[in-house]
């Protein structure tokens, strides 16, 4: 009895501690933004970017006395959830955001296994969700109607336009004729990207020699580079994660392939260069962002960055930026702080200068129109080579 | 006496009357159910606690599905989530591609239940190895089925592969979710109080010693993994209908870690336990999103801390009243003699009951026992005696068929018995003890009798969890002849106690109990009288004859106490280093030159006298 009663009270205890949270509010004219990163879990490294760049651009603007809507000054409130990189939590994440914190809009999740769920709910409650991220193209649609979310935005462009314009990039700026294809069967994204690649190189009249598959952990790619060089390519795609680049550049090098060799954002990690050495120089990959790009606030928001947090922002924390930055510019354009009213004003957000390029987005369509930025690995270093443009 | 105490004890009364009657837990699921469809309906809470709550429905089942094989079972799945994916991706189909989204809401009850059969029928996949293996192996096999379930789904196209399948309307509701969860406590509660259930806690309790009462443990097993497959499916199917988008990333080992935590959080083997850590860890993790990133620090460190203090969980191996079957009442149910009429006919005292034909097993290149031939009459007592490691439980146990000999046969009242498995065996009409006593320690003396038996009961795992009439009847006949068994060797007074409490000599007696409620015709006693008393030696003497006399039972006894021997058998064969020396009545051995050789050696003294 005693231990049943000690548990049915530490259960409706935990319950009403749930009820509680986030009932504390004060009755201010703060406008609350909520972001939902994945703060824990198998990618916290992204969470950590997202929140870092969220909490910069919130005190940029805070600083100034707040976001000018309607004539008026709003000071701006940021709530941040993890999701623990898990579809569930993200859910709940996103629920409570919109339940118990009365958010206006939601900036994330990055990862697209929880931007899916996440955006449903935003849907449904009718707030503007911006995932920086997500390159999942259903993270933006509506599968019952085959149609655009209304409510659902990304700051990133998705896999199949990078494969599209990589595929481009490999057939003109490299003039390449024959492409092999090496990807990681395992991960949505880097299959995406092969399949995408493929058919646009094969659609404009190059050829795919061959088109290998290994999953993540695999060490040897003796096998598949075997069959790669007996197909004599004029260029290797690799869309893979930097830990398996490595390896795979030094086991085709091994094996006399002298090719150009191409990946995609799924390369951009600083760990990427100490791992490669020299194996990788010349090398290309597509990024959202480059550091060292000469668009203009790049290097503003580079220093502040830096300043603040004492490392180089990468993809997550430039796309979680212009994520803030195309909310803050629609929240001054809607005239009034109303989920529905800034939701209008995302879908007529045209030729906006942000740090990874610049994005206009059509009505109908949660997903930008951006270019792509090329980098090469040279002398160790990720160079900025080109802004792709669709 | 002051009025504090009486109303406290006023109270306790009455909460003791609540929970002994079963309307109270019924009253509470009907309000419950109420209660769920007002709240969803006029929004009585607000979206972010449904959510939770609901949530909370779907990991209770998650919980109770994966205690039914780690905490009833006692085996080790810790790829539970791999069932949850089958029934998740099963379901989904169903209600995406085959239903048009508008019969939704009507197909949905059935595309759960048929995302559950679909995880039960991998579940036979899982459950075939684990006949084989338990621990760390099944640990793998299940391990290996979550991953592959994982690698398979992310290379379907047609559910999205790896980029995750979606297209479900939110057909999961609170009441849906509330009915669900409250189905299955009631199945799995059912299963577990039933003979099968029985059967499922005897594998985690001692296997070997189930299977020779006559559990059909690869019966039991596939049952246990069905079953529990099938809830896993169901929890699946809800969650893919709540969150409208479910990948192959969900149901990774991470998942399949959370239920983990669940299960032995709130306690295993016990339908409270798994509702306890479901809410509570459910719960917490919400709760807890005030402290940001250290939210998942505190779950671990719990569970760490818990496992140092409380290492079954929270209520590890025991139940909370209301979900326990109410005790049976005095005069409840007719008084069954222990011999009923419908027993089969016996074998008339005379008939040939057992032949052994050149029996021989060999452990490795060691030869444990060589040529060994018997004929045993029915009704006989016989004594099999040798020095240590001459092969007298080896014989037992090629018998009872935990062995398979090298050559030889064994006939059992006209059957060929060498190759049947120990359960067949015991169907057949043997029954053993063991040496070092095997009891099913953690449960009652009353449950340890019902596991033998296991094969009187003739309604199926469905029987049970429905509790049909045929359920009551024969759960009615098997409570009263229990009771009827163990009040006739006067245990009945210890009918509720834990096995593991028993003195000694009740231990050695409950095992000689259970293995009489199978029913047996021949039964095998391995050392029966070890670490006893002289005064306890002649009651277990007296005892022996007893039951031969009122069972009609034939006796084998393996003993060293000679005078046990014989005062007690008929005839008595002699081993040595697995050769039968000699043979015959107790007299003739007593004075067999070979016998005192093997025991005394060469220069053995004249007066040995067989423990005068």
């Amino acid at each position: 009895m005693v231990r049943f009663c000690t548990s049915v009270l530490i259960m409706v205890l935990l319950f009403v501690a749930l009820t509680m949270s986030g009932c504390n509010q004060a009755k201010d004219d703060a406008i609350h933004i909520g972001v939902i990163a994945e703060l824990t879990g198998d990618i916290p490294a992204v969470g950590a970017s997202c929140k870092n760049a969220a909490e910069m651009a919130v005190k940029a603007v805070n600083d100034t006395g707040g976001i000018d809507i309607g004539g008026k000054k709003y000071p701006l409130k940021l709530q941040i959830e993890d999701s623990a990189g898990r579809s569930d939590q993200a859910a709940s994440a996103a629920q409570k955001l919109i339940t118990r914190d009365k958010v206006i809009a939601i900036i994330g999740p990055n990862a697209s296994s929880g931007a899916i769920p996440a955006s449903e709910i935003a849907e449904t409650s009718k707030v503007p969700l911006i995932s920086p991220w997500s390159t999942n193209p259903k993270t933006t649609l509506d599968p019952r109607t085959g149609k655009q979310k209304t409510y659902v935005f990304r700051a990133c462009y998705m896999d199949s336009f990078q494969g599209r314009v990589l595929a481009a990039f490999a057939m003109g700026e490299l003039k390449a004729k024959r492409a092999a294809v090496l990807y990681d069967v395992a991960s949505e994204v880097l299959k995406g990207q092969a399949e995408v690649f493929k058919a646009t190189f094969e659609e404009k009249g190059g050829a795919i020699t061959g088109f290998e598959t290994y999953t993540t952990g695999n060490k040897d790619f003796t096998v598949q580079m075997t069959k790669i060089k007996n197909d004599n390519p004029d260029l290797i795609f690799l869309p893979t994660y930097y830990s398996d680049v490595p390896l795979q550049v030094q086991q085709a090098r091994r094996f006399g392939m002298n090719v150009p060799i191409l990946g995609s954002d799924a390369w951009g990690s600083h760990d990427l260069l100490g791992l490669c050495g020299k194996d990788c120089d010349g090398s290309y990959f597509s990024s959202h962002f480059s550091a060292n790009s000469t668009a203009p606030g790049v290097k503003k928001f580079v220093d502040d960055y830096k300043a603040l947090y004492g490392s180089i922002p990468d993809d997550v924390a430039a796309l979680t930026y212009d994520s803030f930055g195309i909310l803050f510019e629609a929240m001054r354009k809607s005239g009034k702080p109303a989920s529905e009213d800034i939701k209008n004003a995302i879908q007529k957000i045209t030729g906006f200068q942000g740090v990874t390029g610049t994005i206009t987005f059509h009505e109908g369509s949660g997903d930008p129109e951006k270019s792509v930025v090329i980098l090469q690995i040279k002398d160790g270093e990720f160079k900025w080579f080109a802004d792709i443009k669709p | 006496m002051t009025t504090a105490p009486s109303a406290i004890h006023k109270l306790s009364l009455f909460w003791d009357a609540l929970m002994s009657r079963r309307w109270p837990l019924f009253l509470l699921v009907a309000i419950g159910f109420i209660a769920s469809i007002l709240v969803s309906r006029y929004n009585l809470i607000d979206q972010y606690l449904e959510l939770v709550a609901m949530y909370v429905g779907i990991n209770i089942i998650l919980a109770l599905s994966l205690n039914l094989v780690n905490g009833y079972m006692g085996e080790f799945s810790v790829g539970h989530a791999g069932f949850m994916a089958v029934g998740a991706y099963g379901a989904s189909i169903l209600t995406v591609k085959v239903f048009a989204p508008a019969a939704g809401v009507w197909i949905f009850p059935l595309a759960i239940i048929a995302g559950g059969v679909l995880a039960a029928v991998a579940a036979v996949v899982v459950a075939i190895p684990s006949f084989r293996t338990r621990g760390d192996y099944l640990a793998i096999v299940t391990l290996s089925f979550n991953m592959i379930v994982k690698s398979v789904l992310e290379n379907v196209d047609v559910v999205g592969g790896p980029r995750g399948f979606l297209g479900m309307e939110k057909l999961t509701t609170l009441p849906w979710t509330f009915a669900w969860t409250v189905v299955s406590v009631w199945a799995i509660r059912n299963f577990v109080y039933s003979n099968i259930g029985r059967g499922v806690l005897s594998i985690r309790e001692d296997e070997m010693a189930g299977a020779a009462m006559g559990v059909d443990t690869r019966k039991v097993k596939l049952h246990a993994f069905v079953v529990s497959s099938f809830f896993a499916g169901v929890a699946g199917g809800l969650y893919a209908h709540l969150l409208q988008f479910i990948s192959p990333r969900t149901f990774d080992i991470l998942k399949s870690t959370e239920i983990l935590i669940m299960v032995y959080l709130g306690g295993v083997g016990s339908i409270a336990g798994s509702i306890t850590g479901a809410v509570i860890y459910t719960v917490l993790i919400e709760a807890l999103r005030v402290l940001g990133m250290w939210r998942m620090v505190i779950m671990p460190l719990l569970l760490v801390l818990l496992m140092i203090y409380r290492p079954k969980g929270i209520f590890g191996f025991t139940e909370f009243r209301w979900f326990k079957p109410i005790a049976a009442k005095k005069g409840d149910g007719a008084i069954v003699p222990y011999m009923a009429a419908s027993e089969p006919r016996r074998p008339t005292p005379g008939d040939e009951l057992l032949t052994i034909n050149g029996l021989t097993h060999y452990f490795g290149g060691l030869c444990a026992l060589s040529d060994f031939n018997l004929k045993l009459d029915s009704g006989q007592i016989m004594g099999i005696i040798g020095p240590n490691g001459s092969g007298k439980t080896t014989l037992f146990n090629l018998i009872s068929g935990y062995y398979r000999p090298s050559r030889g046969n064994v006939v059992f009242n006209g059957v060929e018995i060498t190759r049947l498995r120990p359960n067949e065996i015991n169907a057949q009409g043997i029954a053993r003890t063991f040496q070092n006593i095997r009891l099913f320690n953690n449960l009652t003396v009353e449950d340890n009798v019902k596991v033998g038996m296991f094969n009187a009961v003739n309604y199926n795992a469905a029987d049970a969890m429905v509790r049909t009439r045929s359920f009551i009847k024969r759960e009615k006949y098997v409570s009263a002849r229990v009771l009827a068994l163990l009040e006739l060797f006067a245990l009945d007074k210890y009918a509720k106690e834990l096995a593991k409490n028993l003195p000694y000599g009740q231990k050695r007696r409950l095992e000689i109990v259970r293995a009489l409620a199978t029913r047996p015709r021949l039964l095998l006693l391995d050392e029966p009288a070890a670490g006893m008393n002289p005064s306890e030696t002649g009651a277990l003497m007296e005892l022996v004859h007893r039951i031969r006399d009122e069972f009609q039972l034939t006796v084998m006894v393996i003993e060293h106490h000679m005078s046990f021997i014989m005062g007690l058998c008929e005839r008595i064969t002699v081993l040595d280093f697995g050769v039968a020396i000699a043979g015959g009545a107790p007299e003739q051995i007593k004075d067999d030159k070979k016998v005192i050789e093997a025991y005394l050696g060469s220069s053995g003294s004249k007066n040995y006298r067989g423990g005068q």
